[in-house]
């Protein structure tokens, strides 16, 4: 029975492979290791070894063709065994290809199957599934803790969170000694400049860097008439997330007013119903959400995310709310807001916003936002430019509605008005993506009829 | 609100007092309910307010007397038979199945049975395997039926009232161990608890726990257990079988990624089994373990002690059964 050579995933942000070169021509006998094809992920060119021994009895994806991970390349069948074809095979061809029984080398994630020809079950909770999905990490790579070996719900948590912190080493290139200068100095390697090969960190760079500090803060050190106050966690988070979005994500900003006549009658006249009939108080921000919610389905653009190397489409419309706790900022999250009633998001707000003044907030309410939303209207705030919210590439920054004065027809008249300014990170979309997306907002907010369309 | 402390069997009286004043059409029938006070002395006094005409004493004879009060319903009274031990609910089968829950469905809705059956359930005091079923989910296994099973003295005043004034047959199971033992706030005031509604008796995190009627206090007593050891369980009441509230179960589980059911009747075909598929299926991708049963073994109830405590849920057994769903999760 023929072996099916796949696209394996050589990291774990690759989505697709090109095949480069194959190094055996079809019929051709290879042996297990041989070096068998070449494929260029998006970071390298790698070697494929053959995953047994065998005849490579057909190639299906030629040189320059690009292919998902997982996609069968190619066939290897056993010595004298007849090659692939479309007519199921005798199944006592079965008994040679036990020769291809795998090791656990890198070869091996070329070999999608096992013997049977069914993908290998990896055994995992339906929690641990949900989540891996939604991280896009492979259960398959998991090591479980559950009862014999099941991936569980915090496995995966783990390991994504263990994957986004490697992936933020490799991008810090650094020679050990100079790794241990570094905690030796309590040198942040992050900031130090690399001179050697390819940006390479080296020891010297590391005791430069350190010399520069020891200087500098020495040169800034204010004279001393205040006492320093150490971070709340929360306050060192949104610290640490806020410099490196506001210094790695290139901003611009859109600015819109917006004539808030309909939408102030149409929260009017529904305020006390929804009160009465379904115990919600309505809010603006209620509104925002959904119809920022209605106007990401149109642009799913707006839902794609700067991961160094590519873009990550995000599809669930999860909206978060900046808030103001006594615990500092906090951005929870609503879920699939598109799916939602207004008197859902409504109720889903009103019970982060309890849970969030309490500092109750659970880890799930804080993940997975795709778009933000940040009000400082009730503060009395005309309009304001928000610092992107990481890795989302675009936020919301809503001013309060206030009575200003409208041309209409010619006239000047008074009218409610309310500012928006969208922030845009400018790796993901361009200002006529992201004005599109804005103007259908408008449309929304200005004929909140509209919405019912 | 004023409130006081009253015994399960109390806050089952005074639902019955109260409501025998308001409707003169509702009355009570069965075995020493009348001149004894009942048994377990949920009618006591009644008798004497009432008189024998609204409450009842009958021989032991459950389809017959059953049957009389099913033909009364009929006929637009809102008979409250007592079942002293739901054991022998099984001589009244037909009166209940076959008659009770068909009759409005069957003459197009033209009749209506207003009927609330009482009776007990429940093992624990070295009756025997005659007198220490719970027979609730048959009940709630029938279309036709709701099937209350309250777990607190306000729970069981406020679902009986609900049940007394409910134009539909009604099976109302109250666990006899708790008549005496269970003690809590009842108010002073009118109150009703509607059917289909749960009541979240202890907010947590880490796990759900599903209970219903007496096993409510071992699984509360279980949670508080756990939390020493730093697991915050959740422990659900669902109050009524039919119908059922699975909104809230279903939730719970979202948040917690486990459930342990804890139920007094049998597993195998049973309560644990009805709950533990709504949950399967409405929470599938939050579940990070499967739902763990805790029902009574499948074997008649023995009458030693030490034997009949094993075949019951208890506290340790439902932690051991939190231990097993949360194995593996970091702590």
């Amino acid at each position: 029975m023929a072996v099916e050579i796949v696209m394996p995933r050589m990291g774990l942000t690759m989505e697709e492979g090109t095949v480069v070169a194959w190094l055996k021509q079809e019929n051709q006998t290879v042996a297990k290791g041989e070096p068998l094809l070449e494929i260029e992920t998006d970071k390298s060119t790698v070697e494929i070894e053959s995953p047994g021994e065998g005849v490579l009895s057909q190639i299906l994806v030629k040189p320059g063709e690009t292919v998902p991970v997982g996609a069968v390349i190619g066939y290897l069948t056993a010595p004298g065994e007849k090659p692939q074809s479309s007519t199921p095979e005798p199944t006592q061809a079965a008994a040679p290809a036990s020769n291809y029984a795998t090791d656990r080398s890198v070869s091996s994630a070329a070999l999608k199957s096992d013997l049977s020809g069914a993908p290998a079950k990896v055994k995992a909770s339906p929690a641990a599934r949900r989540l891996a999905r939604q991280y896009r990490v492979n259960l398959a790579e998991i090591v479980g803790t559950g009862p014999g070996g099941r991936v569980v719900a915090w496995n995966v948590r783990e390991f994504a969170s263990q994957a986004i912190d490697a992936q933020q080493a490799q991008l810090v290139r650094v020679s050990p000694v100079a790794q241990k200068v570094a905690a030796d100095l309590s040198v942040d390697l992050s900031q130090v400049k690399g001179t050697g090969p390819g940006g390479w960190i080296t020891r010297t760079d590391v005791e430069r860097s350190a010399r520069e500090a020891a200087v500098g803060a020495t040169a800034m050190q204010p004279p001393l008439i205040g006492e320093k106050i150490a971070l709340t966690r929360q306050q060192k988070i949104m610290a640490e997330r806020m410099t490196s979005s506001f210094q790695g994500a290139p901003h611009f900003y859109l600015h819109v007013e917006v004539d808030a006549r309909r939408l102030a009658a149409l929260r009017d006249s529904l305020l006390k119903r929804a009160k009465e009939r379904f115990g919600v108080h309505l809010t603006y921000s209620d509104f925002l959400v959904k119809y920022c919610a209605l106007a990401l389905r149109q642009h799913p653009k707006v839902l794609q995310q700067w991961a160094g190397d590519g873009l990550f489409q995000m599809r669930n419309i999860n909206i978060g709310l900046a808030m103001d706790t006594p615990q500092g900022l906090v951005v929870p999250v609503i879920h699939d807001a598109d799916q939602l009633s207004l008197a859902e998001i409504s109720r889903r707000r009103a019970e982060l916003s309890e849970r969030a003044q309490a500092g109750k907030l659970l880890p799930q309410d804080l993940e997975l936002g795709v778009f933000t939303i940040t009000n400082l209207g009730m503060f009395g705030i005309d309009y304001f430019d928000a610092i992107l919210n990481p890795p989302q590439a675009a936020i919301l920054a809503v001013g309060r509605i206030k009575e200003r004065a409208l041309v209409e027809a010619g006239q000047v008249i008074a009218a409610p008005m309310m500012t928006l300014s969208l922030s845009v990170d400018h790796r993901v979309l361009d200002g006529a993506t992201a004005a599109k997306f804005l103007g259908d907002l408008v449309e929304y907010l200005e004929n909140p009829d509209f919405a019912q369309v | 609100m004023s409130t006081r402390e009253l015994t399960f069997a109390q806050a089952i009286r005074e639902a019955l007092d109260e409501e025998l004043a308001r409707d003169p059409n509702l009355f009570i029938l069965g075995e020493d309910v009348g001149a004894w006070g009942g048994v377990f002395r949920c009618t006591e006094g009644l008798y004497e307010k009432y008189g024998p005409d609204r409450v009842i004493d009958t021989p032991l004879s459950e389809e017959g007397f059953v049957g009389l009060a099913v033909g009364a319903a009929m006929t637009g009274m809102h008979p409250v038979p007592e079942i002293m031990f739901g054991d022998f609910i099984t001589l009244a089968m037909d009166q209940i199945v076959n008659q009770a829950a068909k009759m409005r469905y069957m003459t197009g809705g033209q009749v209506k049975v207003p009927i609330t059956f009482r009776a007990t359930m429940g093992a624990g005091r070295s009756s025997g395997a005659q007198h220490s079923q719970s027979w609730h989910a048959w009940f709630a296994h029938v279309p036709g039926l709701k099937v209350v099973v309250p777990s607190t003295p306000y729970d069981a005043k406020g679902l009986l009232k609900t049940a007394l004034r409910e134009p539909n047959p009604v099976v109302f199971f109250e666990d006899k161990v708790m008549y005496a033992k269970i003690k809590g706030p009842v108010p002073e005031e009118e109150y009703t608890i509607p059917f289909g509604k749960a009541d979240i008796k202890r907010e947590g995190s880490d796990i759900t726990l599903v209970a219903l009627s007496r096993m409510v206090h071992p699984t509360l007593a279980a949670a508080e257990m756990l939390a020493k050891e730093g697991i915050s369980a959740e422990v659900i009441d669902p109050r009524t079988l039919t119908p059922l509230d699975e909104e809230t179960l279903i939730q719970s589980v979202c948040k917690t990624g486990g459930a342990v059911i804890v139920d007094e009747g049998y597993n195998r075909f049973g309560v644990t089994a009805e709950l533990a598929a709504v949950i399967a299926y409405g929470a599938f991708d939050y579940l990070d373990a499967p739902v763990e049963r805790l029902g009574a073994m499948d074997v008649p109830i023995p009458f030693s002690p030490p034997l009949e405590f094993t075949t019951i849920p208890d506290e340790q057994k439902i932690v051991e059964r939190v231990h097993k769903v949360l194995e593996g999760r970091r702590r």
